[in-house]
């Protein structure tokens, strides 16, 4: 399967802010985490991320990070309009 | 023909970093949206008002400030929407003078989306594209299908599984293809966000962004012109992402820099439902950062975006122009249809609602003067959300058919009602 580059914003909540989540995502998952942009506040945690690895490892390592309580959405957030 | 490339670069709204005018949309440095950039000084030369005028009563009459290279090739027809006049529902607001920018007539599909996408397939059609697409629940789906229709161009439009059959059937007439995706809401859009990156195709509001995006400026330069070239003192806008609020805002600094109206103060003021309402929430609370709503709860659809894109850059061009956010409860929402309808003969759909109710409570708090003048931003016509207020506008007064009937049960109780 091809490597592919696949750009997103995550979004952390307080308790989860101080975690080395993408330390421990690069651990655990054949992706390779860029970080491009990132600001936090003690509201929230908002970082622009881009995940380089195999499409399936994409989308465990992202349902992994849904599962640990960690918003995901695509570079253009919504692509769904109304 | 234009000689000069008016529209010159797309540029990141976070860093300034220029980039070729392709079907490309983030800064590949810090993800940042990129947006049109013109040659002001060119437009300027040849822009007056006296050649808008000159041109056809469409929203291409002012199409240097628009992100096309040549002339436009599809929706030629779309804008020029009426401005209205709105004195009895001005009585009613509590506000001397108000105006109705109407959008609920818009050709062809009867939504201010028509703008958006007359400019991203037109672009898309210069850029090479022979397959155009969106993801969308409504008002996107039902312009891209017929303003790819009409132009000859394949497309398709990636809906939830869950949506009504009425707005399934709003897409499909055009012979468009549906593609109805299961799944929770982020996983039916992660995919559009994967399709759109990956079959080459045109996406107005993904890859085609930059320019889509631009056409709602079209609504704000209207606004000005009709308004005998001036701009508003307050204008009222409905948010979903943002976009639109930011674009008019963009619309009226464009006009005042090019000269073609003084540069007066103005406010843009944003309005969301309750339900639904990120950016009115965070400009209330005093901040930039922009919630999300995990789970939109309100019957107006069209503006239930949890994560807003441009929410960030809506909150800066309130707080910019001395503007102001309001939400409203889907009750006010429905009160604010029926006074458009009954004080304006305007049928709305939900979004107008949020937009009438919004603007009433921002008068009534003092954000909007009352001795001033506003323009509400009335986006979407009622036909298309009739859902959201069968049963809550009365019932027709059942009669047999005899004169007699009605004397007694019409004109009788009328006559002493009127007497009161
Ligand atoms: C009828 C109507 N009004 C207003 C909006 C707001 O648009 P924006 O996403 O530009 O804020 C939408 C968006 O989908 C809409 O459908
Ligand atoms: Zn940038």
């Amino acid at each position: 399967m091809a490597i592919q580059h696949t750009r997103f914003w995550l979004n952390f909540p307080p308790q989860l802010i101080t975690r080395p989540l993408l330390w421990e995502l690069s651990k655990e998952f054949a992706v390779v985490p860029n970080i491009r942009q990132a600001s936090v506040t003690d509201e929230v945690g908002i970082v622009s991320l881009s995940l380089e690895g195999e499409a399936d490892e994409i989308t465990k390592a992202i349902a992994w990070l849904e599962s640990e309580g960690v918003k995901v959405d695509p570079v253009e957030m919504n692509t769904i309009a109304s | 023909m234009q000689s000069k490339p008016f529209f010159s670069n797309l540029k990141c709204r976070e860093c300034g970093r220029l980039y070729p005018k392709q079907a490309i949309h983030v800064c590949d440095f810090d993800f940042g949206p990129l947006e049109a950039a013109y040659d002001y000084e060119a437009i300027g030369r040849v822009l007056t008002r006296q050649r808008i005028e000159s041109r056809p009563h469409t929203m291409w009459r002012y199409r240097e400030l628009l992100p096309i290279d040549g002339e436009p090739t599809v929706g030629m027809e779309v804008g020029f929407t009426p401005l209205i006049k709105a004195d009895r529902l001005a009585k009613l607001l509590g506000i001397r003078e108000l105006w109705i920018k109407n959008d609920t007539v818009n050709y062809p599909t009867l939504s201010f989306k028509d703008r958006v996408v007359s400019v991203a397939l037109s672009r898309a059609r210069e850029l090479g594209f022979t397959v155009v697409a969106c993801a969308s629940t409504g008002n996107l789906a039902n312009s891209v299908a017929a303003n790819a229709a009409s132009a000859g161009l394949k497309s398709y439009v990636l809906i939830p599984a869950d949506l009504e059959q009425g707005k399934v059937l709003g897409s499909l007439i055009y012979g468009t293809q549906v593609i109805a995706i299961q799944g929770a809401y982020d996983q039916v859009n992660r995919l559009c966000s994967e399709i759109a990156g990956k079959y080459g195709w045109g996406f107005v509001n993904v890859n085609l962004r930059p320019y889509y995006a631009e056409g709602s400026k079209s609504m704000g330069f209207e606004i000005c012109e009709q308004l005998g070239w001036r701009i508003p003192q307050h204008t009222v806008i409905p948010m979903a992402s943002g976009s639109l609020l930011t674009k008019i805002h963009k619309s009226y600094k464009e006009f005042a820099q090019l000269g073609l109206v003084e540069n007066t103060p103005f406010s843009v003021h944003g309005t969301q439902a309750t339900g639904c309402a990120p950016i009115s929430h965070a400009l209330k609370r005093g901040t930039d950062i922009v919630k999300p709503v995990p789970k939109p709860d309100t019957i107006v659809k069209s503006l239930a975006i949890g994560t807003p894109a441009d929410g960030y850059y809506a909150i800066h061009s309130m707080r910019q122009t001395g503007g102001s956010a309001e939400d409203v409860s889907d009750e006010e929402v429905v009160e604010g249809i029926r006074m458009l309808a009954e004080y304006a003969g305007i049928f709305a759909e939900t979004a107008g609602g949020v937009t009438v109710a919004g603007a009433k409570k921002l008068i009534a708090s003092g954000h909007i003067g009352k001795d001033d003048s506003a323009v509400l931003c009335i986006t979407g016509h009622g036909l298309k959300t009739q859902e959201a207020i069968i049963g809550k506008c009365g019932a027709p007064r059942l009669i047999a058919p005899n004169i007699r009937e009605f004397e007694e049960k019409v004109y009788a109780p009328d006559l002493a009602a009127a007497a009161f």
